[in-house]
C-alpha cells in the first residue's frame, strides 16, 4: 500500500482532460463527480480483462450497469452514452436487484449502508462480476472500492475478489491502484 | 654463386606478418564494424522495448492522470544510465506530441522534443531516440519518446577498437616470433641441406649423408637427397672403377708400347747394321770382281813381259858368245814389238780397268750427284760385277743418247742387287742363266727393265719382294735386306717407282722407271745413305 501523492488534485483534473476532455457543457459539482467516476468505470473496463467468453464477439457490446437507486445513475448514463472501450461499444442497463445484473460486466454500487452493501456484493458475486462499490471500509467480496482521501477520488483492488470472479487487471492499473487481499 | 644467409627466412617472415596483418586488421575491421552496427541496432532494439514496456506500464497511470505513478513508472528507466530523457505525452495528433504528462528527470520536462518521429541517430550521433504509442485495446492514450545517449556505448566500441588493437598487435607480435621460431625450424633443416650440397660439389665426397630427421616435406626433400647422393656415390665409384681400369690398361699397353718401341729401334739398330753388312759385301765383291778382272790383262803382261826378257836373255848370250845371228835378231825385234804391244795393251786394259772399278765404288761408297750417260755406266757396273757373272749371258739394250742427272752410287747398287738376286735366287741350281737389261726413253722417264730367265718367284711371295728381311734363303746367307734397299733407293734417293713381275717359266721381270732429273733433295735419313 501507498500513500496518495500531493498531487491528487492534478489527477483528477488530469483524468479529466484526458477522458472526457470532449465532453461538452457546463461543468456542474454533480457532473463533475458523475463525470470523474464515470472516467474510472470506463478505465477499469479498458484496464482489466475479461474472461473470453463474456463477449460473444469482439464488438460485441459492454455492459456496464447501476445498481438502482442511484443518485448518480442519471449522470452516469449521460457521461458514458455512445462511449466505445476496446471495441465493445459501451451499453448502460439499471437494475434493482443484483439479481439482475449478474450477467453485467461491470455493476456500480453506490454509496449505501453497510449491510445492504455486503449483502448486495455477494450476491453478485461468482457471476464473473467486476463490482464497483463506494463504502467507508473495504469488503472482501467487492473488487473495486472508490473511495475518496484528502480529496482524491482513489481505488483499492481486492486482488483476491478479483481472482474469485476470473478478472485481470493490468499491471499498470495495479502501479496506480491500492492493492488488498481480503 | 653464394645464397645470402637466411634471406629466405626473411622474406618467409616478411610474408607471413604481411599476410597475418592483413588478416587481422580486415577481421578486426569488419569485427568493429559489426560490433558498431550490432551496438547500435541492439542499442535501438533494447530501447523500443524499454520503451514499449514503460508505454505499456504507464498507460493506465496516463488514463487515470496518475502523474505520480507515471512518474514513479518513467523512474524505472534510471537503471539504464545511459538512457537520458523520456516523455510521456498525454495524446497526440498526426505525429504531434500532445502536452507532456510526465518526463524523467522530471525537470528535464522542456526538453522534451516537438516531434514524435524517432531520432536513429548518424554514425557520429551521441544519441538516439525512439518512440512509442500508449495504447489500450488499440485506442491511442498518448506517446512516449526515450532519448539514449550513445557516448558510453561509443566509448564501449573504442575501447573495444582499442582492445582488438591491442589483440592484433599482441597476435602479430605473436605471429611474428612465432613465424620467426618456425622459419627457424623450418628453414634450417633446408639450409642445412643446402650447405651440404655446397659441400659435396666442392669436396665431390658423395658419402656424405644429411643427418635432417622430419616429419614433414622437408624431411622427405633430405630423404630424397640423400637417396640421390647415394646413386651418386655410386655411380661415381663405377666411374672411378671404370676409371681405374682403364688406367691400368692403359699403363699396360703403354709398357707394351714401349716394349714394341724399344724392339723397333732395336730392329732398325739391326737393320742399319745388316745394311752395312750388306753395302761391304758389296764392296767386297766389287773388290773381287776388279782382282778377276785386273788378273787377266796383268796376266798376259807378265806373260808378254817374262817372254821378251827370255828372248832378250837368249839374244844376250848369243850376242855374248858371237853366236849372234842375223835371223836371230830380226826374229828378236819381232818378238819384242809383239811383246811391247801386248804389254802395252793389256796394261791399257788394266788401267782402264781400274779407272772404272774406281769410279763404281767411289759412286758406290758416296752420294755424289752427277750428270753421267747411262749406257757406259750400266757397263762399267756390270763389268765391276764380271766374277758373279761368270756363267751368266749379259744383254744390254740402252741407246747411248740417254743422259741422266742422277745418284750414279745409287743406280749402282740397285743393278748390282739385281745381279746378285738373280744369282743367289734365280740361278741356285747352278744352271746357265740369261739377263737381259732394257732401257728406253719414254715420256720423259726412263724406263729400265730387267729380266733373267731364272726360276722366278713364287706368287704368294711376289708381294713381299720388296719387304725388308723377307727372303727365302734364311739360312743360305739371304738378308732379305737387297730388294728392300732397291726399293728404298728407287722410290726415294731415285725419285722413281719400281714394280716385280714373275710370269709362269719365265724367269723375274723388274720394272723401274726412272726421271732423268733425280728429286733435289733426298728426303729424310735412309738406309742406304749411310756409309
Amino acid at each position: 500500500m501507498r500513500a496518495p501523492g500531493h498531487c491528487g488534485a492534478r489527477l483528477l483534473l488530469a483524468a479529466l482532460v484526458l477522458s472526457l476532455a470532449l465532453a461538452p457543457g457546463p461543468v456542474r459539482a454533480e457532473d463533475l463527480e458523475a463525470k470523474l467516476k464515470s472516467a474510472f468505470l470506463l478505465n477499469f473496463v479498458r484496464f482489466i480483462r475479461f474472461p473470453a467468453e463474456r463477449y460473444s464477439s469482439p464488438d460485441a457490446p459492454v455492459d456496464i450497469c447501476v445498481l438502482t437507486p442511484d443518485p448518480l445513475a442519471e449522470a452516469l448514463e449521460q457521461s458514458l452514452a455512445g462511449k466505445v472501450v476496446g471495441g465493445h461499444p459501451v451499453r448502460l442497463r439499471r437494475g434493482d436487484r443484483p439479481e439482475a445484473l449478474r450477467d453485467c460486466h461491470l455493476v456500480f454500487v453506490g454509496s449505501r449502508s453497510s449491510d445492504l452493501l455486503d449483502s448486495q456484493l455477494a450476491r453478485l458475486a461468482g457471476f464473473g462480476v467486476l463490482s464497483v462499490h463506494e463504502s467507508g471500509a473495504p469488503k472482501s467480496t467487492g473488487v473495486i472500492r472508490l473511495y475518496s482521501s484528502d480529496n482524491y477520488l482513489r481505488f483499492e483492488i481486492n486482488q483476491a475478489a478479483a481472482e474469485r470472479e476470473r478478472l485481470e487487471p493490468s499491471a499498470g492499473l495495479l502501479e496506480i491502484a491500492t492493492r488488498i487481499r481480503l | 654463386m653464394t645464397a645470402r644467409p637466411g634471406a629466405l627466412r626473411r622474406k618467409l617472415a616478411r610474408l607471413m606478418a604481411l599476410a597475418s596483418v592483413i588478416a587481422l586488421l580486415l577481421s578486426a575491421l569488419a569485427l568493429l564494424l559489426v560490433a558498431g552496427y550490432r551496438s547500435r541496432q541492439q542499442s535501438e532494439h533494447d530501447l523500443q522495448t524499454l520503451a514499449s514496456v514503460i508505454a505499456d506500464n504507464s498507460a493506465a497511470a496516463l488514463g487515470f492522470g496518475d502523474v505520480h505513478t507515471a512518474r514513479r513508472i518513467l523512474a524505472a528507466v534510471q537503471a539504464n544510465a545511459d538512457i537520458t530523457l523520456v516523455c510521456l505525452f498525454s495524446a497526440d495528433t498526426a505525429g504531434r506530441p500532445g502536452p507532456v504528462f510526465s518526463a524523467w528527470p522530471s525537470n528535464r520536462a522542456e526538453d522534451c522534443p516537438d516531434t514524435l518521429l524517432p531520432d536513429r541517430g548518424g554514425i557520429a550521433a551521441d544519441h538516439m531516440r525512439v518512440q512509442e504509442s500508449v495504447t489500450v485495446d488499440g485506442v491511442a492514450l498518448g506517446s512516449l519518446t526515450m532519448t539514449m545517449d550513445l557516448r558510453s556505448q561509443r566509448w564501449a566500441l573504442l575501447q573495444q577498437a582499442g582492445l582488438t588493437s591491442a589483440v592484433v598487435g599482441l597476435a602479430l607480435l605473436l605471429t611474428f616470433s612465432f613465424a620467426l621460431r618456425s622459419q627457424t625450424a623450418m628453414v634450417a633443416p633446408i639450409m642445412a641441406l643446402a650447405a651440404l650440397a655446397r659441400r659435396v660439389s666442392l669436396t665431390a665426397d658423395y658419402s656424405l649423408r644429411t643427418e635432417i630427421k622430419v616429419d614433414d616435406e622437408t624431411g622427405q626433400l633430405a630423404e630424397d637427397f640423400n637417396h640421390m647422393l647415394a646413386k651418386i656415390e655410386a655411380s661415381d665409384q663405377e666411374a672411378r672403377a671404370a676409371r681405374d681400369a682403364l688406367g691400368a690398361e692403359v699403363l699396360q699397353k703403354s709398357a707394351a708400347n714401349r716394349e714394341l718401341q724399344l724392339t723397333l729401334e732395336r730392329l732398325t739398330a739391326a737393320q742399319e747394321q745388316l745394311v752395312q753388312a750388306e753395302k761391304l759385301a758389296s764392296l767386297g765383291a766389287l773388290v773381287a770382281g776388279v782382282a778377276h778382272e785386273i788378273n787377266t790383262p796383268v796376266g798376259v803382261a807378265v806373260t808378254a813381259a817374262s817372254t821378251l826378257r827370255a828372248r832378250a836373255t837368249t839374244l844376250r848370250g848369243q850376242y855374248s858368245d858371237g853366236s849372234m845371228r842375223r835371223s836371230d835378231l830380226e826374229t828378236f825385234i819381232g818378238v819384242a814389238e809383239d811383246s811391247t804391244r801386248m804389254l802395252l795393251n793389256n796394261l791399257q786394259r788394266a788401267a782402264d780397268l781400274i779407272q772404272s772399278f774406281k769410279r763404281v765404288a767411289v759412286d758406290q761408297s758416296s752420294d755424289e750427284r752427277r750428270r753421267f750417260q747411262l749406257s757406259s755406266y750400266i757397263r762399267e757396273v756390270l763389268l765391276s760385277l764380271g766374277p758373279k757373272l761368270k756363267n751368266i749371258e749379259v744383254v744390254v739394250d740402252c741407246p747411248d743418247d740417254i743422259w741422266v742427272d742422277s745418284f750414279p752410287g745409287a743406280i749402282a747398287q740397285v743393278l748390282t742387287n739385281f745381279v746378285t738376286n738373280s744369282v743367289l735366287h734365280g740361278f741356285d741350281d747352278g744352271r746357265k742363266g740369261r739377263v737381259q737389261l732394257q732401257a728406253t726413253l719414254l715420256d720423259g722417264q726412263v724406263e729400265l727393265r730387267y729380266q733373267d730367265n731364272g726360276r722366278g718367284v713364287k706368287a704368294e711371295h711376289l708381294g713381299r719382294i720388296f719387304d725388308p728381311f723377307f727372303t727365302t734363303k734364311r739360312g743360305a746367307g739371304g738378308s732379305g735386306l737387297g730388294m728392300h734397299i732397291v726399293y728404298n733407293l728407287v722410290t726415294q734417293r731415285l725419285g722413281g717407282r719400281i714394280r716385280a713381275f714373275s710370269p709362269e717359266g719365265q724367269g723375274l721381270l723388274l720394272v723401274l722407271h726412272l726421271p732423268l732429273t733425280a728429286p733435289a733433295v733426298a728426303g729424310g735419313r735412309h738406309l742406304d745413305t749411310t756409309t
